[in-house]
């Protein structure tokens, strides 16, 4: 068996949703580790579109923010975020990543504010392109630490809906029919949503982690997939991949 | 008002520029964004010691925080600040609004573009995406409340829709690869917010890594982002915004980035690195000075960008006139007289 950290099997877990001809929208961090390797991987015409207007750039390195040069090095356009925005507008990004401080059982995020938002117990960095692209991207998906204070029930305030509460509210909402959460991907699991009730589910766990593992560290009640099985490992070409060419100084990765 | 800024040489330090077109209580919108960040500007601006600003902000890294620390900034549109620790942490941002210094009003990014990209059309309202009516980044409302999201109905669907209000700050700030002496300023890479955030502006003052003459920008009009009569000051300012990034020149410095965050998780290391980093150098050439000092010139060189240049495009044209100067055609061996009798009698040559 091939020895590998959490880190990177969240990442391949998440790169394998990217198939090749797809658009993703990605910030940086994992996110941008998964869209690489699986551009590198299987999905050699995955187009790759970070906010601030570079379109499908051949990332030589790791980019530290949307904006970074590097997210424009080879790109076959150098546009800005309006550009961007009607892109997404139209219908024409597949996935993209969020994180946030928060995410409840629709899927809802939060990424602004705990506590009262004038006075903040802790103030985030806010929106930025989230709510913009969780609103109306096709497949919304999440890498995230398996932890109760960030599973809540309910999001103490919104930046970005999910199904908000339930079946139909997000196209009662006037959102595009058929977007939204698509997975959640943890240290411990991959979960995914109920077709019917739109709640977050448990897809696949990682070796090691029993559902009882998840739930304990999920502040509400999980649903379970029909089948639940065990989240494939990395294979040997994911990893050299990911720790050769996608971030080789391991800033994401860890040592 | 197109001929208001028309003078050929608006070249001035940033200590001119920030005394002439920056006042206190004036709406500022910072046009760079996580990329070429107009730092010099922004640091003129808390060394005067502006107050009462009103800031749009796109995506600020640490220049909101060092704004806030300078005690200029009392109202702050945006939609993201990074936040750079744990939730143990009290950030800049945070400690300003627990005690009231600032208020926030927050907006996503595209609902902020949209106000400026608005303002820039001339446009009264512009529609937005409708997702941000389900989120409280739509409900809670601070100093912008009645005025911060509407909702009109489209009159080809009947549909609902959200519209953000047009907005036209005072001053916009900018900084760019190159300019000329009277303001034409092009900048390349990330181009995010910058275009419309000048564009929406009344004043535009723009910083430059380099002042060329006005050919290398005629060469290359497609890289104007502002044109020069819309600019009311140019300032020459290599590394000007240092510590982010700028294509073609530098790239960021992360480790004095983090010396920055690093002092400015207590009050009292904010301050000293303000007093530093700001107040103690009376302009950019100081503060590159003070940084060769204490770190080393050559860790500054390190970051100088690896050339890799577009290729030129070809601004080329035949300049071929289609009657010569005997008003003979060099294609049809007509006459213009000719031509444009047949083209009376048979309405055309498509078919001969």
């Amino acid at each position: 068996m091939t020895d590998y950290n959490t880190m990177e099997l969240m990442i391949c877990a998440a790169a394998r949703n990217l198939e090749d001809g797809a658009s993703v929208a990605v910030g940086t961090g994992a996110p941008c580790a998964a869209a690489m390797l699986a551009q590198k991987a299987y999905a050699p015409n995955l187009v790759i579109i970070f906010e601030a207007g570079g379109i499908a750039p051949l990332l030589p390195t790791m980019p530290i923010s949307v904006g970074d040069s590097r997210t424009y090095y080879k790109a076959v356009m150098a546009s800005g975020m309006c550009e961007v925005m009607e892109t997404i507008q139209r219908g024409l990004v597949d996935y993209c990543f969020l994180g946030g401080a928060q995410i409840d059982m629709y899927g809802n995020i939060n990424s602004t504010v705990i506590g009262d938002w004038e006075k903040p117990k802790v103030r985030f960095p806010g929106s930025g392109g989230a709510n913009d692209f969780g609103s109306l991207a096709w497949k919304i998906m999440v890498i995230t630490p398996q932890d109760a204070r960030r599973f809540v029930e309910r999001a103490s305030f919104i930046t970005t809906p999910g199904y908000l509460d339930g079946p139909g509210a997000r196209e009662a909402a006037g959102l595009p029919a058929n977007t939204g959460p698509h997975k959640v991907i943890t240290n411990m699991a991959v979960m995914g949503f109920d077709p019917e009730s739109k709640r977050m589910r448990v897809e696949s766990i990682h070796k090691g982690y029993s559902f009882d593992d998840v739930q304990e560290n999920t502040g509400f009640e999980l649903l379970r997939a029909p089948e639940v099985v065990e989240t494939p490992e990395p294979t040997e070409e994911e990893l050299r991949l990911l720790r050769d060419e996608v971030d080789p100084n391991r800033y994401i990765i860890g040592r | 008002m197109l001929t208001k800024y028309m003078q050929e040489d608006k070249r001035m330090s940033a200590k001119e520029a920030v005394e002439r077109f920056v006042s206190d209580g004036d709406s500022v919108v910072i046009a760079n964004c996580l990329y070429g960040t107009p730092y010099a500007l922004i640091h003129e601006i808390i060394r005067q010691g502006r107050k009462g600003l009103t800031v749009f902000q796109q995506g600020g890294i640490d220049e909101i925080d060092q704004l806030l620390l300078g005690g200029c900034v009392s109202r702050l549109l945006m939609a993201y600040n990074f936040r750079v620790a744990g939730e143990r942490i009290e950030t800049v941002l945070e400690r300003a609004l627990r005690r009231g210094e600032v208020e926030v009003e927050d907006y996503s990014n595209y609902t902020l573009l949209a106000m400026l990209q608005a303002g820039a059309m001339g446009y009264p309202f512009l529609p937005v995406m409708s997702g941000i009516r389900e989120s409280d980044v739509y409900r809670v409302e601070t100093f912008c409340a009645g005025q911060k999201f509407g909702e009109v109905e489209c009159p080809f669907t009947g549909e609902k829709v959200v519209v953000v209000r047009g907005r036209n700050p005072d001053v916009a700030i900018l900084h760019v690869q190159r300019a000329d002496k009277s303001g034409n300023a092009q900048l390349w890479g990330a181009l995010i917010n910058s275009k419309w955030a000048c564009l929406a502006s009344s004043r535009i003052i723009v910083s430059c890594e380099q002042i060329v003459d006005r050919d290398t920008i005629m060469r290359s009009p497609h890289l104007t982002i502002v044109p020069s009569f819309r600019v009311c000051a140019v300032v020459e300012e290599p590394w000007g915004a240092h510590p982010s990034e700028l294509l073609g020149f530098y790239d960021y410095d992360m480790i004095f980035r983090s010396l920055f965050f690093m002092q400015a998780m207590s009050e009292e290391g904010g301050k000293a690195w303000m007093d530093e980093w700001v107040y103690g150098v009376a302009d950019r050439r100081e503060y590159l000075q003070h940084y060769a000092d204490r770190f080393g010139l050559r860790y500054l060189q390190e970051l100088r960008a690896k050339p890799y240049p577009s290729i030129p495009a070809d601004y080329g044209a035949s300049g071929r006139r289609a009657w010569d100067e005997n008003d003979m055609s060099f294609n049809f061996q007509l006459t213009r007289d000719e031509f444009l009798r047949a083209l009376e009698e048979k309405g055309g040559f498509v078919n001969g």
